[in-house]
């Protein structure tokens, strides 16, 4: 049987982790073809429900990627997405979904590398987690 | 969300040069050609090169199609350009989109079939976002060729004079008396041998007899708002009345403040600050002599008890060393944690400095300061000998010992970022919308920092600031129009219940509250038809589109027009 692909959802923002996507992909990296992206103009575009909806609609993991803190092109960005995630992380917990499923991850433009590790470490996590229990 | 049903599609296959033609074979292009809305689908070798582009522009609109997809590479390379394309032939740049499957796919996806799966679903997906699209005008706004510089200090004379040069009234605001500001302290430029006095002398004479400049003094800031062009700064004359000054930018060159550092020292009259020390330059004669006549002959500089990570203390010590040992034959001693040289030919002074002798002692501990027969004993621990072993203790006897100022940054930079809304880290010194990319801009399109008030800075890099500042200024002003997508947020002031979340959140202090909506969904019994309600507006030009208003709406007020909440939803796959 082949192994379990989860579905990761990335919300990248356009300012930095769009540029590290695409960086990743110039550099040849290997990344699961079960990975969504989706371009936002800034992390702080990201609302919870989006959040919660990307879980419900059967994404076993959602990443979002934001520019370091402090390094926001929209100053505080990074810093709401964080806020909101925290609220996401209690419902996830009411509902019992693990918090794993959601994380944020800081990159710069120039951190390809880290995107697709990132990625794949994720992936990696969520095969052991199994699939979403909401699907 | 389902899309309109006659909204016709045409789309452009991008083979990027052979890198994407195994993926994007005559399968996948029946494939394209049998989704819906799909009108036509070409394929191209390689539309980011000229002549493709230039065959794109002519073919974006055959077939009657009304908006594009671009199958090819990443949007962030190729995405601006693409969409001007169509502007000709009248297609709406926002009305195309570039999916990617070049970066996203095909060279990160190693597997050719489970590549091509991929790459259908990520085209299927932006087909039906285009369907989802709908035009973004381009508007444009005038602005007046007038600006107002807060500030008059050195920086905001320079910037006065820059703008003012460059046809562009000129209203300088000061709260001071008479314009000058500290600069004046200054004997001599570290770059050039000449004296300031006689430059800035010039310079302020300029400011007041230009046509183009207005100035005002002694006048205290009392409001501030508006938006690129049309700034209302109110100020006032204390006792006199308010009055609006009206401008299409503001350029603050507010400045820092000076305080005498007294940590350790005591009073003595072989102490003397910076500027003192400038002064006793520019009055000597041949020979530099104390208030007691008595010739002075070891000058000991102590640098970085305070400004540690400020280069004016090391720029002026090492100018003002040259000038001791050169012309006055003294005995100098700069005693520093860190010789800052990170300034315009400051490596080439401090090396001639150690080429006529001037004495560089470095130190970790503070150097402690004790009294011998009417001179300054200064004991400072050399630590750059460390490395041989021993430490070696200095005594240098001095007749004259300066001690730096500390900058600090001004009192009135509270008030000014409360005012302006723009943000004031810890630090107290106002901040650039980006350090690295929009060094003295703003937060707010159109308001300008310089000088003092991000950083207390030497002189000549306080200029150079200021005609950074006031070309930016001239760029957004000189056309007298500026133009800007409406790719912004946009409130509907129906369902505004004007809760303030979004005028505290943006980031770019581009939301204001406004009496103008009709009625609100939260309106009140018991009040009149044509009760107006407050309900907040996005300031076009001001907007940056960043969207994190719209998602901080309570009541989802906002839209934000280039990435509706439609679009995300789709690709969650609702």
């Amino acid at each position: 049987m082949e192994p379990f692909s989860p579905r990761i959802i990335a919300f990248c923002c356009d300012k930095s982790g769009y540029v590290a996507a695409d960086m990743a992909g110039k550099l040849g990296m290997s990344l699961p073809e079960s990975l969504d992206v989706i371009r936002v103009p800034c992390a702080g575009r990201i609302d919870s429900f989006h959040l919660l909806k990307a879980l419900e609609n059967g994404a076993d993991g959602v990443l979002i990627f934001a520019c370091h803190e402090e390094n926001c092109q929209s100053l505080t960005g990074n810093l709401m997405v964080k806020a909101r995630m925290d609220y996401v992380y209690e419902i996830m917990e009411k509902i019992g979904l693990e918090r794993e499923r959601l994380e944020l991850c800081n990159v710069a433009t120039n951190n390809g590398a880290k995107f697709a590790e990132t990625v794949r470490r994720k992936c990696e996590d969520l095969r052991r987690l199994g699939p979403n229990p909401v699907k | 969300m389902r899309s309109s049903d006659d909204c016709r599609i045409a789309v452009f296959v991008d083979r990027c040069g052979g890198a994407l033609s195994h993926l994007l074979d005559e399968g996948m292009i029946t494939y394209i050609r049998g989704l819906p809305q799909v009108v036509s689908c070409e394929q191209h070798e390689d539309l980011s090169s000229p002549q493709g582009r230039e065959e794109l522009a002519g073919r974006l609109t055959e077939g009657g199609a009304d908006r594009a997809v671009i199958v090819g590479g990443s949007p962030k390379a190729y995405e601006v350009s693409f969409r001007r394309l169509g502007l000709a032939t009248g297609l709406n740049p926002y009305m195309v989109l570039v999916a990617n499957v070049r970066e996203g796919v095909a060279w990160v996806i190693r597997d050719d079939e489970r590549a091509r799966e991929k790459a259908k679903a990520i085209i299927t997906k932006k087909i039906s976002e285009a369907g989802l699209l709908s035009p973004i005008l381009r508007k444009q706004v005038e602005v007046s060729k007038e600006a107002v510089v807060i500030g008059g200090g050195v920086v905001g004379i320079r910037a006065a004079l820059a703008l003012a040069d460059a046809h562009i009234g000129v209203t300088l605001l000061t709260r001071a008396r008479n314009i000058g500001g500290k600069a004046i302290q200054l004997a001599h430029f570290y770059d050039r041998p000449d004296d300031v006095s006689p430059w800035f002398m010039e310079q302020v004479e300029r400011v007041t007899e230009h046509p183009k400049i207005n100035v005002k003094t002694s006048v205290q800031l009392r409001g501030f708002e508006g938006y690129l062009g049309d700034y209302r700064v109110t100020i006032q004359a204390p006792p006199g009345k308010r009055e609006v000054v009206r401008g299409s930018a503001v350029l603050l060159a507010s400045g820092h403040d000076v305080v005498p550092n007294t940590g350790g020292i005591f009073d003595h009259r072989c102490f003397v600050s910076p500027p003192r020390m400038e002064a006793m330059l520019r009055d000597a004669g041949k020979s530099l002599v104390n208030e007691k006549g008595k010739p002075i002959k070891t000058v000991t500089f102590i640098l970085d008890l305070v400004n540690e990570t400020i280069k004016i203390d090391s720029a002026n010590a090492v100018k003002n060393a040259l000038l001791l040992r050169g012309n006055h034959d003294c005995t100098v001693y700069v005693v520093c944690r860190d010789v800052k040289v990170s300034l315009d030919g400051m490596e080439k002074l401090y090396r001639k400095a150690r080429e006529l002798g001037v004495v560089f002692v470095k130190y970790d501990d503070p150097p402690r300061f004790s009294l011998v027969n009417g001179q300054v004993n200064v004991e400072v621990k050399e630590v750059s000998t460390r490395v041989m072993g021993d430490e070696y203790t200095l005594s240098i006897l001095s007749d004259l010992v300066v001690m730096s100022e500390k900058f600090i940054p001004s009192r009135d930079n509270e008030m000014l970022a409360a005012l302006l809304g723009i943000p004031l880290p810890q630090e107290g010194y106002l901040m650039d919308d980006n350090p690295q990319f929009t060094q003295v801009r703003a937060n707010r399109r159109g308001v300008f920092l310089a000088g003092g008030c991000r950083h207390p800075e030497t002189l000549e890099e306080a200029l150079m600031e200021a005609e950074a500042a006031a070309s930016g200024v001239t760029q957004l002003l000189s056309r007298g129009i500026y133009e800007y997508d409406l790719a912004v947020a946009e409130i509907d002031p129906a369902k505004c219940a004007t809760c303030l979340t979004c005028p505290r959140v943006c980031p770019h202090s581009a939301i204001v509250v406004e009496k103008y909506a009709p009625k609100s969904i939260y309106i009140t019994a018991g009040y009149g038809e044509d009760f107006t309600w407050r309900a907040a507006r996005v300031l076009p030009t001001q907007c940056y589109g960043c969207g994190i208003c719209v998602s901080s709406c309570p009541t989802k007020a906002i839209t934000l027009k280039h990435l509706t909440d439609a679009e995300i939803s789709l690709h969650l796959g609702i």
